[in-house]
């Protein structure tokens, strides 16, 4: 009779250390998820989600020093006309995020009708592409497209008044 | 059986753990799976068929941001205005033609269509209980811009830069000075001394600015 109860005791022993290490290894695997899935939010929110590598960049600004970059004023970069080449997805570009500003850009190029052509990460100031990969590469001709400049403080990421630059595409 | 049936269940339980960490283990190669893509486009060497990339043809200075700073509900029925002017600046304008120049449009970057598909083509700051205090822009000529009409959808027009005029002046920059005004009698009558009143609190608003290339006859 002690020797059954005994050898049920262990049974019920082992079953238990079992259902343990089963709930430890499931909470720490659900655990892991959250843990990624916030390091993904994180990167999100702060990483270079496009296509392209940031390099250094800044453009010759012909104005008053008391005017460039001064606080409270952000310089947006216009164009006139770019040059992408057809069918290809890999385009030579002059972008950035002048290095006398105070803030963050996250610059989108989208043709007239919206359809979304590259989207940048957070560029501090002084960084931009001389190249970018697009989401989709274009047929020869001329569009009219967009480079949007959305601006967020440095401090805190809020959001700040922002631009958009129309210019010609030229595909070719 | 007994014995066997519990083995079973406990077994069951090791298997569920070890299909999590399964699907755990997915995750990350995908993760893997995406840097590496990430790394792979941006090492691509461009192979130069195209021209020289264009650089920027101008450049505009636009305000990060317009204060109202602390408003006040009037004492009267009146219009009660608060002020506050802002600057935008022209500059670096490079082989611009004669006769062009640069449009400048303003819209609330929160502006969305209605039902008719209209954009509103007003300004608004709003709390973080959704209420909102509508205000206006005034150009540099003081003329109220919400009484023209929004140009393709990218704003209503706020000034226009005469390349000339620009690449002509001292210092090649040409600034400015716009009005912001908001009526305070939007908060007449309001009990404000309430400090669980939905319009107290930090208002907020942000202002796109669309600037393109433009002949300055279309806007004579």
């Amino acid at each position: 009779m002690n020797m059954k109860e005994n050898r049920e005791n262990s049974r019920k022993k082992f079953i238990i250390l079992i259902i343990i290490i089963a709930v430890a290894v499931i909470a720490a695997a659900a655990m892991l998820l959250i843990w990624q899935f916030s390091m993904k939010n994180d990167e999100e929110m702060t990483a270079d989600i496009s296509s392209g590598e940031v390099v250094a960049w800044d453009i010759d600004i012909d104005v008053d020093e008391d005017t460039a970059g001064a606080w409270g004023s952000i310089q947006i970069p216009g164009y006139e006309s770019m040059t992408f080449a057809a069918e290809e997805t890999v385009q030579t570009v002059d972008i950035g995020n002048p290095a006398a500003n105070s803030c963050y850009f996250v610059i989108t190029i989208k043709l007239e009708d919206g359809t979304q052509l590259f989207q940048s990460g957070y560029l501090e100031p002084g960084q931009g592409y001389t190249s970018i990969e697009l989401t989709q590469s274009l047929e020869a001709g001329e569009y009219i497209a967009v480079i949007q400049y959305e601006c967020y403080s440095l401090e805190d990421k809020s959001a700040l008044n922002g631009a958009s630059s129309e210019f010609r595409l030229l595909v070719k | 059986m007994k014995k066997n049936g519990l083995l079973r269940k406990s077994a069951g339980l090791l298997l569920a753990a070890v299909l999590v960490l399964g699907m755990q283990s997915t995750v990350f190669a995908s993760t893997i799976t995406d840097l590496s893509e990430t790394s792979q486009s941006g090492n691509v060497t461009v192979t130069g068929t195209v021209e020289e990339p264009a650089s920027p043809t101008y450049v505009i200075t636009i305000p990060a941001s317009i204060d109202f700073g602390t408003l006040e509900a009037p004492d009267t029925d009146e219009d009660d205005y608060k002020s506050v002017t802002f600057d935008v600046t022209a500059s670096s304008f490079a082989n611009f033609s004669s006769g062009t120049g640069v449009a400048v449009l303003v819209k609330d970057s929160n502006d969305e269509k209605d039902s008719n598909g209209d954009w509103s083509a007003k300004f608004y700051i709003t709390n973080e209980n959704s209420i909102s205090l509508e205000y206006s822009i005034l150009n540099p000529s003081s003329e109220d811009i919400s009484t023209g009409d929004l140009t393709r959808e990218s704003g209503l027009l706020y000034y226009v830069f005469d390349a000339a005029s620009v690449t002509g002046s001292s210092d090649s920059s040409m600034t400015v000075t716009g009005t912001a005004m908001l009526n305070q009698r939007q908060l007449y009558g309001l009990d404000l001394e309430d400090e669980d009143s939905a319009y107290l609190g930090d208002y907020e608003g942000t202002l796109n600015f669309y600037v393109r290339v433009v002949y300055m006859s279309d806007y004579s």
